[in-house]
């Protein structure tokens, strides 16, 4: 009945008249119709823009004059990039970051494969993701945290770490892991390691569970043996995203202050000064602003490096998906 | 309609079905209620530019369901998606009820669309996304309502109502795509291949059912599809098109029986036409091609009327050949022999692979038990439905397009 | 003979590595890997719980004991966060950074949406190298712009302020915002904007009533992570903040390890206020995060 109605008035086409009008929706909102693409791209552009070019091009500015934090500039050309390649601690900390970053890097890279490859081989969904949340837990702690943390638990007084390795025998007298400079870079390397490694965790299990299960199955029928199925399945596939995960944890170790500045501050005796510190020191504590701006650019100089690698790999990927 | 009783091949000629069909479609050019003049849409991406579709011309009558069919990439749906406005158009004009909209956005042009995918939206229950083209227009709650209800009454969805689309079967979704268009009460409904997403037995079941919906409602409908089953069936008229160009626009049976060129021939039908390289000798009297030599039907000269020897491609539906027995039957001139090279038994029919000095061709033959691979058998060929086109561009010798 | 003994021999090869397979992806080894890790990753978490409630005797006591006795906790057993939050301003610290973390989060995934969907559904001249721009500028280290930040606030007047904080904050996160807002828009079929577009709607219409609604998973990533990175921050509260106006939780339990005697018990309590929202984010929100974090990473 009522669909006979409806045949009638479609027929008719009574819907017509009004909704041709209502196609009208006034002129404001016409407008923002029109160009929607500007209403919704320009705000954010803009804001991100000038949060991005205005500091840059300070950046670029202030290093290229005598600057203090307070007071008038001084143009003086490439005179603190001079200054800097004559100094000794630039050296020092450029050192110690590439340590850092291969150091802490491999370290977490090795926990998270070995953690990821484990958890891969957990069945059920619910403990899988039971065990991810408990590693991710790690990398919820805020890096200043984290290194204010280890600071107590390797203090040579009362840290835990001491206690146990006294109590099980494993040395006779304290360890001084924040007081030795050769000790404190490497604590700061394995501390920065935990921080990292749920992050390659959550990276390098996403990539495992991408790895069709069929291959497996498909080698098992082939005769393959376990490290073969390793070699020929697992770590092809697992290279990509690998890659990806090793050039971001390189960008992100190459950058830490947190986990140094409060585990040691950059003690003792300059022994765990890496760049960011240097910068840190140079430009807020000492108001070298002009210097302070020409490590940082020299700094981002050295992370595009990785950028463009990061970009080349991500980007054909991104903007084929557009 | 039945292929078997097809009419001599002769232009004025149509099938009691197609008469049937051109009465529901009053003569295109007299009303036309959506014009496409001279549309052309050319993707151009910098470097390297694409023509998509290529100056069409097609009047289309108030009621009429009209279908585009062709190959992948034959610019068929970039034609539909012009005409609702998600398209720009790069030359051309679209007029719809004497109204050109051009730069008119999809919501101006009153036009509704079911898409291949349904696009339902995901968030809402079948009544909101049912409602959702009256909600943005502003209309009351209670008229709304009551158009969701009988519009699902109409397709018999009632009880879907309350339900999210996630929960419901392919056809389910396609019928909730379906209300939202009617719903609307639009001035024309666009088809994007809206049954390509369904198992082949839930497509033939609601081919039906668009075919009983479209008699009910008769709005205007443009219908695209790479199926060409679906558009012998659905279609009023049936559009033909490859490469951005349009073939052949006739009612479905005149395509079939007439193709205007080869595309048209090989494209429409299954299994496909047979095509032979032939040599006519007007003064032999033969079509000969490389498999076996035919008389050079008396209709034929009287269209084609060219005298000599020409090349030319010989075209033949497997179901216009027919076994007349074993090789030593053979008696008549328009017979020739073959090999059977594989039989596949369809229950109403048998699909013959045959082969003759290296030729292969299909024939559609009465069930016959006793046919074995390997059997020589003679055939008999219905020279009242074979077809000639020309060897260079394809085009048919005996229906000449009017394009 | 010599294929036969060759034969055999791989064959023991085979059998040898499918063993040492079977041990390793054994259970029992999963279980024992995992648990070593877990114990790894958790227990630093679990000792600053334990330390904050200790009294300074406790903390001092050598060997520490894993599990502390009543004798060794502070009464009431929330005495070090009390005095945190009424002696040591973590009252004001906490407000900071919740108003830091909340500000930034609603600037960043408002925006962060909007540019998604631009760059998702909308071509412009040289879109693909903005793209990029963007995509370059989140990994810009943070460190590099403190120099220029730091002065342009000092010139600004905006030192020791939360709206510094919050600019900061934006700058960091918004382009990770809108690159994974965008890689979200882009799974959701365009069809469904088409639609909407025939059904009558308007641009606005279509974004608000149609793709918004299903992009709330991909919005729930972008503001957790947005809200978890402006929460831990350190470096810039560090150097921006002077007085409790400003300061954030990390920043004021960084400040104890500059007293004279360091009391532990208090900073493993400000140290456990300043993770307990992190840990509860990623208890509850874990999906979210690891989508967020794998596919800012790596999905294109």
């Amino acid at each position: 009945m009522a669909s006979e109605n409806l045949l009638d008035s479609v027929r008719a086409g009574f819907g017509r008249s009004s909704s041709r009008e209502d196609g009208e929706i006034g002129p404001i909102r016409e407008f923002i119709n029109d160009h929607f693409m500007f209403f919704v791209l320009t705000p954010p552009l803009l804001v991100l823009g000038t949060l991005v070019l205005l500091p840059s091009s300070y950046l670029l500015w202030s290093s290229v004059h005598e600057a203090r934090t307070w007071g008038p500039d001084v143009f003086v050309g490439l005179e603190n990039y001079i200054a800097i390649f004559q100094d000794p601690m630039f050296y020092l900390s450029l050192r110690h970051s590439v340590m850092y970053v291969i150091g802490s890097v491999s370290l977490a890279f090795v926990l998270g494969l070995t953690a990821a490859l484990a958890i891969n081989q957990v069945a059920s969904k619910r403990i899988r993701s039971t065990f991810t949340v408990l590693i991710l837990l790690a990398w919820a702690v805020p890096l200043v945290v984290t290194g204010l943390i280890w600071r107590f638990m390797l203090h040579s007084d009362y840290g835990i770490v001491n206690a146990l390795l006294v109590q099980l025998g494993i040395v006779t007298e304290q360890i001084g892991f924040v007081t030795d400079p050769t000790l404190a870079f490497l604590s700061v390397v394995v501390v920065d390691a935990w921080a990292r490694a749920p992050f390659a965790t959550i990276l390098l299990l996403a990539g495992l569970q991408t790895i069709p299960e069929d291959l497996y199955e498909a080698a098992r029928v082939d005769g393959a043996n376990f490290f073969q199925k390793f070699r020929d399945i697992t770590i092809p596939h697992l290279k990509p995203q690998a890659a990806i995960a090793l050039v971001i944890m390189c960008m992100f170790a190459f950058r830490t202050f947190s986990v140094v500045f409060a585990l040691t501050g950059g003690g003792p005796a300059n022994s765990t000064r890496v760049l960011a510190t240097y910068i840190y020191q140079a430009g807020i504590n000492q108001g070298d602003v002009g210097y302070a701006a020409a490590l940082s650019v020299l700094m981002i100089a050295m992370t595009m490096v990785f950028i463009t690698f990061y970009v080349l790999q991500v980007q054909e990927d991104a903007l084929d998906t557009a | 309609m039945s292929k078997q009783q097809a009419p001599p091949a002769d232009e004025d000629t149509t099938t009691d079905d197609t008469q049937h069909m051109t009465t529901t479609a009053p003569d295109a050019t007299d009303d036309a209620y959506l014009e496409i003049d001279g549309l052309t849409k050319v993707y151009d991406d910098g470097d390297d530019s694409v023509v998509a579709v290529d100056d069409m011309n097609i009047d289309i009558a108030d009621g009429e369901f009209l279908v585009f069919v062709g190959p992948s990439g034959c610019g068929k749906t970039t034609t539909l998606r012009s005409i609702a406005g998600l398209e720009e158009i790069t030359e051309g004009q679209i007029v719809i009820d004497g109204e050109n909209v051009e730069g008119q956005a999809p919501r101006e042009r009153d036009v509704a669309m079911v898409f291949q995918t349904y696009a339902l939206y995901p968030h809402m229950s079948v009544s909101e996304n049912m409602e959702y083209p009256l909600k943005v227009r502003g209309m009351p709650k209670d008229e709304r309502d009551r158009r969701v209800r009988e519009s699902a009454e109409l397709l018999e969805i009632t009880e879907l109502l309350d339900r999210q689309p996630k929960d419901l079967s392919g056809g389910q979704q396609q019928r909730v795509a379906l209300g939202r268009a009617i719903v609307r009460e639009p001035r024309v409904f666009l088809f994007d291949e809206p049954l390509s997403n369904l198992d082949a037995k839930l497509r033939v079941h609601m081919r039906t059912e668009l075919n009983r919906l479209h008699n009910q409602i008769g709005k205007t409908s443009i219908y695209v599809t790479h199926d060409q089953a679906e558009a012998m069936t659905l279609g009023d008229r049936i559009v033909v098109m490859d490469e951005g160009e349009v073939q052949q626009v006739a009612p479905p049976q005149q395509v079939y029986d007439q193709p205007v060129n080869s595309f048209v021939g090989g494209f429409i039908g299954s299994p496909q036409m047979n095509f032979f390289d032939a040599e006519v000798d007007v003064d032999a009297g033969e079509i000969r091609t490389d498999a076996f030599t035919l008389p050079y039907p008396e209709w034929m000269h009287d269209r084609i009327g060219r005298g000599g020897t020409f090349a030319a491609e010989f075209g033949i539906r497997p179901e216009d050949i027919s076994v007349e027995g074993l090789d030593e039957d053979a008696t008549a001139e328009d017979h020739a022999t073959a090999e059977v090279v594989v039989v596949e038994e369809m229950g109403s029919d048998f699909f013959l692979t045959l082969e003759n000095d290296g030729v292969e061709y299909q024939a559609i033959v009465e069930p016959n038990t006793n046919l074995q691979r390997g059997d020589r058998i003679s055939l008999q060929f219905d020279l009242q439905k074979c077809h000639l086109f020309d060897d260079d561009t394809g085009d048919s010798l005996v229906y000449p397009s009017d394009r | 003979m010599a294929t036969s003994d060759k034969l055999i021999d791989t064959d023991r090869w085979y059998r040898i590595n499918q063993s040492i397979g079977e041990f390793l992806t054994s259970k029992y080894t999963v279980v024992a890997i995992l648990s070593t890790m877990v114990l790894y990753f958790t227990f630093p978490i679990y000792w600053t719980f334990i330390s904050s409630l200790k009294t300074l005797d406790g903390i001092h006591a050598f060997p520490p004991s894993l599990v502390p006795d009543a004798s060794e906790l502070v009464d009431p057993i929330w005495l070090n966060y009390v005095h945190l939050l009424t002696q040591r301003s973590f009252d004001m610290f906490t407000f900071n950074s919740l108003i830091v973390a909340l500000v930034t989060t609603a600037i960043v995934v408002t925006f962060g949406t909007l540019a998604g969907y631009g760059f998702s559904r909308f071509r412009f001249p040289y879109d693909d190298y903005v793209f990029i721009g963007i995509l370059g500028a989140r990994l810009l280290p943070p460190i590099g712009m403190l120099v220029p930040f730091y002065r342009l606030f000092g010139q600004l007047n905006l030192i020791d302020t939360r709206i510094a904080l919050v600019v900061v904050y934006t700058y960091m996160n918004l382009p990770l915002a809108i690159w994974l807002m965008r890689n979200y828009f882009i799974s959701i079929p365009a069809d469904l904007d088409e639609a909407s577009y025939i059904d009558g709607a308007t641009r606005f219409q279509t974004f608000k009533d149609v793709i918004l609604p299903l992009a709330k998973p991909g919005v729930a990533a972008v503001a957790i992570l947005t809200f978890l990175f402006s929460w831990r921050e350190f470096l810039f509260a560090f150097a921006l903040t002077f007085t409790t106006s400003a300061k954030t939780i990390p920043v004021g339990a960084m400040m104890m390890i500059e007293d004279v005697v360091v009391l532990w018990n208090y900073l493993a309590a400000g140290g456990f206020i300043a993770m307990l929202p992190a840990l509860l984010f990623v208890v509850l929100f874990q999906r979210y995060i690891v989508s967020g974090l794998t596919a800012g990473a790596v999905k294109g």
